[in-house]
């Protein structure tokens, strides 16, 4: 039985209630982002968007197609540029960077997860997660940790199996691990589950979960999909450009 | 950037898209294919014109300006001595004066046959101061197999062809006499005293055999000559009364056609010391003009080809890396286009623009090196077909061996390479440029 004074507190905008000494991982401050600027076609994607996230927050956000939540993901993800505003990652503001330097933070703060799985077949499921730092050198510590999340994410058998050995759900839990294998503080995740079954959907949800409660990773997820707000610690609506809706998810450990 | 790692991943990358793969190094490999076998034939026929002239290119034959070449011209034997005191006579590794004797044999024309002309075969006296010396001139034809390199008394001794020997030992033999016939009553007769595995024609046997070779002291030469042209007249209408010459011009009336092997190994070097040659001997005869029939003129003229025939090569070459790059390209791009989202995955997930460019290049190298192992075992196939075909045609097998040399297989690399990054750069850096969200939104 749920009382009163929690469902109030849970319909409250969320950013109000993180308080200014809250340990923020993400700040966005008066976001805008124009699309096709000063020609008949403009289209203002995001309006003025204001939103903090802490560490170990597990986000849903959700609106209609064209609301301008998959725009704040890849702002988010330093794929693409503010019109104007602030945005900052772990205390450092992004919008102002170069390509380079928005790499950097893209490759050692921001893991991401997306709808279309797209594992390399050619290798090994365990391979594919090593995949983002194969650049740079995989050490014996690497290959370990990619062992331990394939193990969180309940792969330990599926390691040196093809991905098109795999179901869809295995896969995407591969994608998962991929995303963590630079140990990012931030993921972001766009519709991750949009491409599977409500059975295997609901294998990754759970494997969010965990990753945000076990290891205390901040989760952000662009979703249509219910479910995921039920998961979430948060869930925030986007509707043309602005957030209508803001609020805690107080029945998440229920779920 | 760990190389190793992303180059392995790429080059196991190369084959993912077999169709495209295979295309790539079916385009590769036909071009290369093209030339390497080119280029093997080529090196084929320089390799024979090297071995056949190589050895020739210091060797010169010296006469006076205009007098015909296939019998005497109007030197006489000493001028070997003028011709030492040059002042670049250093480079002069020997000299042997050469007579050609059409006419002065009958008494052995049942034995020695006809020319293909139909002429009786005649006898080229060649005045050596022994066969060592001037082995080293012609090594290959002219090697002693029996009896003396050397002239022990220095006169009317000759060292004969194995080729006399060969069918008629009873009269060719070391301690028999060979007698010249200077006329119907008189011959001059010469000791053998050596045998040479020289066949029929000796040094001229590859051009046109008109004779045997006989090797005399120098001196008897002269006096060979000097006999003949004393008794013969007909000889000595044929050397002389033609070119109005007089043949005491130069103190000796003994006319040779007179050779000059050197140690210079180079055509241009050889026209340089030729015209040298000349010039002092213009000097020291005044009046007189002196011409050399050298193989340099021509190996010079074939050099001039050969260095057409490697421009032509070259711009083969480069077409062939064009056109090679040209089906890399669209190979590449083509597989590119089909995995925008890998790449955007890649760049998402940390992947610098660097890394897939390098990534992007390395595949079509890896293809590069596949099309080209491929070409360069379809060369060698078609030059074994070739021969082969050549080998039962009319002709009776190539004049020259074609030879995949290491300097060909690793231009064929090389090659490889130079198509790999060309083709691989364009479609590495529209790779790199994919926008992860828009590409993956997009699905």
């Amino acid at each position: 039985m749920v009382n009163v004074e929690e469902t109030q507190k849970s319909l409250q905008i969320a950013s109000e209630v993180i308080s200014e000494s809250a340990d923020l991982i993400i700040e966005i401050k008066d976001l805008w982002r124009k699309f096709f600027e000063g020609t008949p076609a403009e289209v203002q994607a995001l309006r003025g968007v204001d939103f903090k996230v802490e560490k170990g927050e597990f986000i849903t956000i959700m609106g209609p197609s064209g609301s301008g939540k998959s725009t704040l993901l890849t702002i988010l993800g330093c794929m693409a540029s503010a019109t104007s505003g602030q945005v900052y990652i772990d205390g450092t503001e992004i919008t102002s960077m170069n390509q380079r330097k928005l790499s950097s933070i893209r490759k050692n703060k921001i893991g991401f997860v997306f709808q279309d799985i797209f594992l390399i077949d050619t290798i090994s499921a365990l391979d594919n997660v090593l995949l983002p730092i194969l650049p740079y050198g995989i050490r014996k510590e690497d290959r370990a940790r990619a062992i331990e999340l394939m193990k969180i994410a309940g792969l330990e058998d599926r390691m040196h199996h093809k991905p098109t050995e795999l179901s869809g759900g295995q896969k995407q839990r591969v994608a998962i691990c991929r995303a963590l294998i630079n140990d990012p503080p931030i993921v972001l995740a766009d519709e991750p589950t949009g491409n599977l079954d409500s059975k295997t959907g609901g294998e990754v949800l759970e494997l969010l979960r965990r990753i945000n409660k076990e290891k205390g990773i901040t989760i952000l997820a662009v979703s249509h999909d219910p479910k995921l707000a039920e998961f979430s610690s948060r869930d925030v609506m986007i509707t043309d450009g602005e957030i209508t809706r803001d609020r805690i998810n107080p029945f998440r450990d229920m779920n | 950037m760990k190389v190793g790692k992303v180059t392995w991943f790429a080059f196991r990358n190369a084959f993912r898209r077999k169709i495209v793969a295979i295309l790539a190094i079916v385009g590769i490999s036909i071009a290369i294919t093209m030339q390497v076998t080119i280029n093997a034939f080529t090196t084929g026929m320089d390799e024979t014109f090297g071995d056949i002239f190589g050895e020739l290119v210091g060797t010169f034959q010296l006469q006076e300006k205009d007098t015909p070449f296939a019998y005497a011209s109007q030197l006489p034997a000493n001028i070997t001595q003028t011709i030492m005191n040059f002042e670049n006579s250093s480079k002069i590794d020997s000299i042997a004066t050469e007579q050609l004797l059409p006419a002065t044999v009958n008494n052995y024309t049942d034995i020695l046959g006809t020319t293909v002309f139909g002429s009786p075969m005649g006898i080229n006296i060649r005045g050596i101061e022994n066969l060592e010396e001037f082995s080293e001139i012609y090594s290959e034809l002219e090697e002693l197999t029996e009896g003396s390199s050397y002239f022990e008394f220095n006169q009317d001794e000759c060292i004969i062809p194995y080729s006399l020997f060969e069918n008629n030992s009873e009269v060719f033999d070391i301690g028999n006499t060979f007698s010249i016939m200077i006329n119907t009553s008189y011959t001059y007769d010469l000791e053998i005293v050596g045998i040479t595995s020289a066949g029929i024609g000796g040094i001229q046997q590859s051009i046109m055999v008109t004779g045997y070779d006989i090797y005399v002291p120098i001196n008897v030469t002269n006096n060979v000559l000097h006999e003949l042209l004393r008794n013969d007249t007909l000889n000595h209408m044929f050397h002389y009364t033609p070119f109005g010459l007089d043949p005491n011009h130069f103190k000796i009336d003994s006319p040779n056609v007179v050779a000059v092997r050197t140690l210079i190994d180079n055509s241009k070097e050889i026209n340089d010391f030729i015209d040298d040659l000349e010039a002092y001997l213009e000097q020291q005869y005044p009046g007189k003009e002196f011409s050399a029939l050298s193989l340099a003129s021509a190996l010079e003229t074939m050099d001039d080809l050969m260095a057409t025939q490697d421009i032509v090569i070259t711009v083969v070459t480069i077409v062939i890396i064009i056109s090679g790059s040209m089906g890399v390209i669209i190979a590449q791009l083509v597989g590119v286009e089909g995995r925008s989202k890998e790449f955007a995955i890649l760049k998402a997930t940390g992947w610098k623009e660097g890394h897939i460019i390098y990534s992007v290049i390395i595949e079509s190298i890896t293809l590069g090196l596949a099309g080209s192992l491929v070409g360069v075992i379809l060369s060698f196939m078609s030059i074994k077909g070739l021969e082969r075909l050549m080998s039962t045609s009319a002709t009776g097998g190539m004049p020259f061996v074609p030879v995949i040399t290491p300097v060909i297989f690793f231009t064929a690399i090389a090659i490889a390479v130079g198509i790999g990054i060309l083709g691989g750069l364009y479609p590495g850096i529209k790779a790199s440029s994919v926008k992860p969200m828009e590409v993956l939104q997009g699905s």
